[in-house]
Formats: C-alpha cells, sequence, structure tokens
C-alpha cells in the first residue's frame, strides 16, 4: 500500500511538473471556445495551445472557422463560450485594443491598411501602442512627445527596412502592388512589437517567388523571438514552416500535432492535404467507403 | 461697381467665412472619426460666447475669458461624448445624430436658466480700432476672427499631420477596424474628437461675440451654419469644410450687399441646392463617402 502510495505521489509530482513546464512554455490557450452566429455555430468547442516561439498553421477547408478564430484572438468577435488565456491573462473580456497592447497583432487577409496615409505613416501608426505621450504633450509638440515621434519614426523605417520597403516609405498604398501591401501590412504588425503574431492568409495573392520570400521572411521573425499562428489555404507552404498544424473543419477541431505526424496519418493526408482539401461532408464520404 | 463696394464685399465674405470653417471644422473632426454629426455643435459656439462675455463682465481679461470660454466649450463636448455618445455607441449612427439634439437642448435649457434672455456682447479684443482701406471700412475685430481661425485651422492641420496622436485620429477615420487591431482605442479618440469640437465651437464664439451679440438661443443658427459649411465644401476633408466656409460666407456678404435681409437665408439654400446638384458630396470631397 504504502508503495503504492509513494508510486501515486511520483507519478502527481511528474504531472505537476509537466503542467508547469507547459504553462511556462505556452503563450496562448484556446480553452473550448465556441461562437455562434444566429443558428449557425462558425467555431465548436475547439481546444489548443500555442508555445512561445512556435509557428502555428491552422488549415482546414473554407468556412471552417479558421479567420473567425483569429478574429476571436484579436477580440474583434466576442465569445459565445470558453475561455482564451494569453501570457496567463484572460483574453476574451478585454477590448480589441487593449489585446494589442498586452502583444497580440494581426495582419488581415485584406490588409486593412489606411489608404489616405504613406506606408511610413501606417508603420508609425503601429507604434502607438508603446507610446506613452498623451494627447496635449502630443498636440503641444514637448520635448518628450518630439523624442518620442523621433524614436517612432526610426522604429517604423527599421520595420520597413526588415520587409524591404524602405524605398516605398512615403508611397500611397494604392501605389504599391498586392505583395508589396502585404509586407506594409506586416510592417504594421511588427512595429508594435507583438509578442504574437496573427497571420490571416499570408500567402494569398502572391507569386511563387513572392511566397519563398516571405517564407523566409516569417522564419526569421521566428528566430527572433516571434510567436505566430497564421491561417493559410496554401496546406504545403503551412506545412513547410510550421512547427505545430492545427486542422480544422465545420468549426470542429480535426487534428493538432506536428507537421510530419500530420502528414504520416493517412486519413488526414487524403483529405486534408496534397493541395486540396476537402470538406467533412466529403470526409465522410470517404470514410464510410 | 465701385471697387470699394467690392473690396468691403470681400472683407466682410473673408470673416465669415472663417466664422463658418471654424464652425464647419467642428463638425469635420467629429464626423470624421465617429460618423456622427454632431448637432449640438453651435451649442459650443453659444457657450463660448456667454462665458467670454460673462467672465469679461466680472473684470477677467478678455483674452483670458476666452480661454477659459474655450476649455469650458473642450470640456462640454468631452461631456457630451461621455454622457451620450459613449453610453450609445452600440446605437446606429443616426440615433447618436438624433441623441446629440437632446444634447442641444439641454445646454440651450440650462443657458437659459443661467443667463436669462439677455444678450451678451464684448468690445473688440484688445479694443483694436476699426481700420478704413482702400474706401472699405474693416471692423477691428475682423483681423482677430481671421487671424485666430488661420492659426486654429493651421494648428489643425499640424496635428493631424505631423503628430502621432494625429496620425492616429487620420487612422480612425480611414479605418476603425485596423486601427484598433494595432492598439487604438476608438472610443477615447472619439472622447479626443468632442473635446478639439468643443475647443473649435468655444473659438468660434468667443471670437464672434465682439461682432454679433449672443443670447442662450444662438446655438442652432450656428449649427446649421457650420453643417452647411461643412456639406458644401465636403464633410470628409479640412480643405473642403474651410472651402465650403468660404463659399457661404462670400455668398452672404453678397447677399448681405445686394438684397434685403429677408432674402439671406434663400440665398445660402439656393447655393447649397446648386452645390448638391453639380456636386453630391461636396465641392472637395473625393471619396465620395458621406
Amino acid at each position: 500500500m504504502r508503495d503504492y502510495l509513494s508510486w501515486m505521489k511520483d507519478i502527481l509530482a511528474f504531472t505537476k511538473e509537466q503542467m508547469r513546464e507547459i504553462d511556462s512554455s505556452s503563450l496562448l490557450q484556446l480553452k473550448n471556445i465556441s461562437v455562434a452566429f444566429g443558428k449557425l455555430t462558425a467555431v465548436d468547442g475547439v481546444s489548443f495551445t500555442i508555445r512561445r516561439g512556435d509557428i502555428t498553421s491552422i488549415i482546414g477547408p473554407n468556412g471552417a472557422g479558421k479567420t473567425t478564430i483569429l478574429k476571436l484572438i484579436c477580440g474583434l468577435l466576442p465569445l459565445s463560450q470558453g475561455e482564451i488565456w494569453f501570457k496567463q491573462q484572460r483574453l476574451d473580456k478585454i477590448p480589441p485594443h487593449h489585446i494589442a497592447s498586452l502583444g497580440v497583432t494581426q495582419v488581415f487577409q485584406d490588409i486593412q491598411l489606411f489608404s489616405n496615409m504613406s506606408i511610413l505613416e501606417n508603420v508609425m501608426v503601429g507604434c502607438h501602442v508603446w507610446t506613452d505621450s498623451g494627447f496635449l504633450n502630443t498636440g503641444l509638440k514637448l520635448p518628450h512627445a518630439k523624442a518620442e515621434e523621433n524614436k517612432i519614426k526610426e522604429q517604423a523605417i527599421s520595420k520597413l527596412s526588415l520587409v524591404g520597403l524602405e524605398q516605398k516609405a512615403f508611397m500611397l498604398p494604392s501605389h504599391l502592388s498586392w505583395s508589396e501591401q502585404k509586407l506594409s501590412g506586416l510592417a504594421r504588425a511588427l512595429a508594435a512589437e507583438p509578442d504574437l503574431l496573427l497571420l490571416d492568409e499570408p500567402y494569398g495573392g502572391l507569386m511563387a517567388t513572392e511566397i519563398a520570400m516571405l517564407s523566409r521572411l516569417i522564419l526569421q521573425l521566428q528566430q527572433d523571438g516571434i510567436t505566430i499562428l497564421m491561417v493559410e489555404q496554401r496546406t504545403d507552404e503551412a506545412l513547410e514552416i510550421a512547427n505545430q498544424v492545427v486542422i480544422l473543419d465545420s468549426g470542429e477541431k480535426v487534428a493538432d500535432a506536428s507537421p510530419t505526424e500530420i502528414r504520416s496519418n493517412a486519413f488526414i493526408a487524403t483529405n486534408y492535404l496534397g493541395g486540396r482539401v476537402k470538406g467533412m461532408s466529403e470526409v465522410h464520404h470517404a470514410a464510410s467507403k | 461697381m465701385d471697387l470699394s463696394i467690392v473690396l468691403q464685399f470681400f472683407i466682410s465674405g473673408v470673416n465669415l467665412g472663417c466664422i463658418y470653417a471654424a464652425l464647419g471644422l467642428g463638425f469635420f473632426v467629429v464626423y470624421s472619426v465617429t460618423r456622427v454629426l454632431n448637432l449640438a455643435q453651435g451649442e459650443f459656439v453659444m457657450v463660448g460666447g456667454m462665458l467670454t462675455a460673462t467672465f469679461y463682465s466680472m473684470g477677467v481679461p478678455i483674452i483670458l475669458s476666452a480661454l477659459i470660454a474655450i476649455a469650458v466649450a473642450g470640456l462640454l463636448g468631452g461631456i457630451l461624448h461621455c454622457g451620450v455618445i459613449h453610453p450609445a455607441r452600440n446605437l446606429s449612427k443616426a440615433t447618436q445624430t438624433f441623441l446629440t439634439v437632446g444634447f442641444a437642448f439641454a445646454i440651450e435649457g440650462i443657458a437659459l436658466l443661467v443667463w436669462g434672455w439677455e444678450y451678451k456682447s464684448l468690445p473688440n479684443f484688445l479694443s483694436t480700432p476699426n481700420i478704413h482701406f482702400g474706401g472699405a471700412t474693416i471692423i477691428g475685430q475682423t483681423p482677430w476672427v481671421t487671424g485666430i481661425t488661420l492659426l486654429a485651422v493651421t494648428g489643425l492641420f499640424l496635428f493631424f499631420g505631423h503628430t502621432l496622436q494625429g496620425k492616429a485620429l487620420r487612422a480612425c477615420a480611414d479605418n476603425p477596424l485596423g486601427a484598433k487591431t494595432i492598439g487604438i482605442s476608438v472610443d477615447r479618440m472619439s472622447l479626443y474628437v468632442f473635446i478639439l469640437a468643443g475647443a473649435f465651437g468655444g473659438i468660434a464664439g468667443a471670437v464672434i461675440t465682439p461682432l454679433t451679440m449672443v443670447s442662450y438661443n444662438i446655438g442652432f443658427p450656428m449649427t446649421i451654419k457650420g453643417l452647411l459649411a461643412a456639406f458644401v465644401g465636403g464633410i470628409t476633408r479640412a480643405e473642403g469644410v474651410i472651402l465650403g466656409g468660404m463659399v457661404l460666407g462670400m455668398a452672404e456678404a453678397i447677399a448681405a450687399g445686394l438684397m434685403p435681409s429677408e432674402y439671406h437665408s434663400i440665398f445660402a439654400m439656393i447655393i447649397l441646392m446648386a452645390v448638391f446638384l453639380c456636386q453630391p458630396h461636396g465641392l472637395l470631397s473625393s471619396s465620395g463617402k458621406t
């Protein structure tokens, strides 16, 4: 009996240790989250954890709820059920601008640049989260505000250099190509110095060379310590750079594993990979066969 | 026509145009960020004018009186945001616009209680005498009106174009969703623009009081004039609002010289109709979004 108790104690101690390790390495936790729009359940009881420093790709067919999950993390949509935790802080109760100041920024699929501002100004505004000069200070151009603005300008230029757009800093977004606009959106998001960067379809509308360049850039950001969560339709590219892959279908989580495990699963490989992602009905049909 | 009369029309037109531009800019700053038409804008003008006159009558120097009045008008803008617009933020923009009318009535009622029916006036700032030039007369307050309006407009342009907070306001005006996700509090920016609009109204009120007497009920006509300036020029662009104010001021100055006073409003309405028929979104509105 004593042996059994000591064995149980060891097990519990081991589990606690493991849990503590998981907690310290996890940056974002989605716990049983759901959201419904009327009768349509867009996300249904999804849970997963993102580890600090990882690149996580969410893949799945159209309407799987991938972009909805990004919007839920950013606070742009309210949760119907569940919890979202980021750095031991609950995200789903706070407004979007505060979430950004905690270190979560997003690059939208349709970019959402500020059309009446130059690219440099767009990126400078991205630094807004870490400024502490108030409205009056800035309005009166007091020395502290002036120094901060100069610092912000330098920071914005360095982010534009990182994405290779420093030459186009003074252009309006409408004068840039699609891929350049995407990179501007990325520079703006990076200006906020995020811990977690959310990318919605980063490869959408890009050519093969541009995709390769963007992949290199994403990997470089990972090396710089930024954790990345991306939603992507292009499964090959998404698996190529990811450490973790989450597959969603009809709002439900189908798989959460490493790219190697995902590729080695015949069922998933057949139905969700290979350039074509099937919907749940097709999967059920294939499974019944 | 005698050249001196043309000059007189021009001077009066610029003077009126500056006043209308200042009124219209109050609408512009609020509308550009919140998409709400603040129909209480004229009340800020009334409060600015009445308070300047009141403090002056209590022996406070005129410039200091004007500064206090502008600060109070700005504060009133903040109260409008915190007490009316923010609690109603989930309602439609049309509803929020109508709520500003309620606020305007409340301010007018309070002003009636505080100041009664009495009209108030002020001498020209620093007792500036009238200037006679080329056969035309420039009223002593006119350079103050033009100068202060130009200063305020320049300050506004510099603030929007060259400061980070100004850029953040422009970001909210351009794309509130994008602004939220990079950490800009659209609610806070909305508060700032209401304070700014209040201050703009206060400036207009303080500078026009030496030219035209003010009373508790001038708010509504001022709101209409400001709206006309904003819509004639295009409410989505500051330059448009300034142009709209100038067009309206010039038209009114010409109408005042050529027509009996009862036709002035008709003349202004004809201009408005003509502009809207030719340029439905205003003279300088490039986006077409109003």
